[in-house]
């Protein structure tokens, strides 16, 4: 299986304070990995780098041709309209103008926001301007998506139906996935491998061998377990 | 007086007002508002007739507006009105190419920045409309001063709008386009300008009222044609009447640009809706 992520030996430093300690991680083509950490420990960092906005940093790293990236925040350019923030996610793909509306049409009929096309990014509400972003991210048909708490900002419910979209959109694209949490739960029902992240360096790794879509009963174990990775009692399993 | 021209359109705040929920009562504004203001004419009407308020201090509504219709029909009112009207638009034009050149350099550069920002921050406290006494001897008496001194009060407020939009784009916009391969100019042109047209917006508004404003005064320096020369020849006759008439098209012509102005916000700002 070829790599779509290789990390060797990753160090950054902010001035004194070392943020990542000499990191190693692979991710295989087409893989859903889970970085958990608490904050500070270095994952939103290591996926800066990873997007190319910060390479002032030791060790090696390689990425695949085409990387995007969701934030925490939708990210969109207010002043156009929704399809027209999809289709920024074209640029440098190498697509003909003109097809770039039916494209983008087609990727938000994905995140079910067909009809909200011409609509602008303002009168979105938090959970359909996160969908947009998603859909700006995929419509380069990346072979790696780098999600960093992309859901952190929505409420409990639009959560839950996030995490369903999100599954069922790495199921159809099939792209290498990132996926930077502070949240177990959604960590264990959406990836293939967890790592846990501490200082700097990774302390923990989990295959999740589940079928999905997965429920929450069936990963109580590993539940607790990678809590205590993270330093967590975990009261519910007790 | 001339002043008035400059509150109405000094205030940025109008927009936002414009903006939410007062839409809806925008529709079906409140005729009660006109109460006094009509009020008050009829009471200067009723001053002048009965003689409390002699013609050669301030003449009659009535006569004004009369006065009004013959400058217009004879042709002299329409004649001063373009040569006013055009040196607001060469003035302003210069003002704008300066401000936004100005704007633009030390907004998108940090080298701009630091070698234009300090010195315009130094000039801009100086109170353009002072700088009459130096324009006249930089320019003489004729068309230049009048231009330089509003070319002065629209490049100013320009200037400090443009850099300051520039300067307050988001830099998470900017992020998420450098991750989607947008280069420097790309970024420039399609997340740092859109983010800085609200802010210049309020500077464009504020430079057309400043710009009436200096035409105003620049017009006081020996104009021989123009709204300004109509009104200081009215002035040696005594003429009230034409002097208020003048003042009138001041402010009508001080609102009429404000109101161009927020026409273009409502356009160009569409994607702010509610």
């Amino acid at each position: 299986m070829a790599g779509a992520v290789r990390i060797r030996g990753l160090v950054k430093d902010f001035g004194p304070r070392r943020v990542l300690a000499g990191l190693d991680l692979d991710v295989a083509d087409g893989e859903f990995v889970a970085l958990l950490g608490r904050s500070g420990c270095g994952k939103s960092t290591l996926l800066r780098i990873l997007a190319g906005l910060d390479d002032e940093v030791e060790g090696t790293f390689s990425v695949p041709e085409r990387v995007s990236v969701a934030f925490q925040q939708p990210r969109l350019l207010p002043w156009r309209r929704v399809w027209r923030n999809v289709s920024l996610g074209l640029r440098g793909v190498g697509r003909q103008k003109d097809r770039h509306r039916s494209i983008a049409e087609k990727a938000l009929g994905e995140v079910r926001l067909a009809d909200h096309a011409d609509a602008w990014p303002l009168t979105l509400s938090g959970g359909e301007a996160q969908r947009v972003s998603l859909a700006r991210a995929l419509v380069r048909e990346p072979e790696l998506l780098l999600l960093d708490e992309p859901f952190g900002a929505l409420d409990a419910l639009t959560r839950l139906a996030m995490h369903h979209l999100v599954e069922q959109l790495w199921r159809e694209h099939r792209p290498a996935v990132l996926f930077v949490t502070h949240d177990v739960d959604e960590a264990l029902l959406l990836a293939d491998r967890v790592v846990v992240l501490d200082e700097g360096r990774i302390v923990a790794e989990h295959r999740v061998d589940l079928p999905r879509p997965r429920r929450r009963a069936s990963f109580a174990d590993l539940r607790s377990e990678v809590l205590s990775n993270l330093g967590v009692d975990d009261v519910e399993a007790a | 007086m001339s002043i008035s021209t400059a509150g109405v359109v000094v205030r940025p705040e109008n927009a936002a007002a414009a903006r939410a929920p007062a839409l809806k009562q925008r529709k079906w504004p409140d005729l009660r508002r006109w109460l006094s203001p009509l009020g008050l004419v009829l009471l200067w009407q009723a001053a002048s007739s009965t003689g409390v308020l002699p013609p050669d201090k301030l003449a009659s509504p009535v006569t004004v507006f009369r006065s009004a219709y013959e400058l217009v029909v004879d042709g002299q009112l329409v004649d001063a009105f373009l040569v006013s009207l055009s040196r607001v638009a060469v003035g302003f034009a210069i003002g704008a190419v300066v401000g936004g050149v100005l704007g633009l350099a030390s907004g998108l550069s940090r080298w701009g920045e630091r070698l234009l920002d300090p010195p315009v921050q130094m000039l801009r406290t100086l109170p353009h409309l002072g700088l009459i006494p130096l324009f006249i001897l930089w320019f003489g008496i004729g068309e230049e001063p009048k231009l330089a001194l509003v070319a002065a009060g629209v490049a100013f407020p320009l200037y400090l709008n443009l850099h300051a939009g520039i300067r307050q784009t988001d830099p998470a916009l900017l992020e998420a386009a450098r991750v989607l391969g947008y280069t420097r100019l790309d970024r420039v042109l399609h997340v740092v300008l859109p983010s800085a047209v609200p802010q210049t917006l309020v500077g464009l508004r504020i430079a057309l009222g400043t710009a009436w404003l200096s035409l105003i005064v620049g017009e006081q320096v020996n104009a021989d044609a123009g709204i300004g020369y109509l009104i200081n020849n009215a002035r040696e006759f005594l003429r009230t009447d034409v002097v208020v008439v003048g003042l009138l098209v001041y402010a009508l012509l001080g609102l009429t640009t404000d109101a161009l102005v927020r026409a273009l916000e409502r356009r160009v700002l569409r994607w702010r809706a509610r």
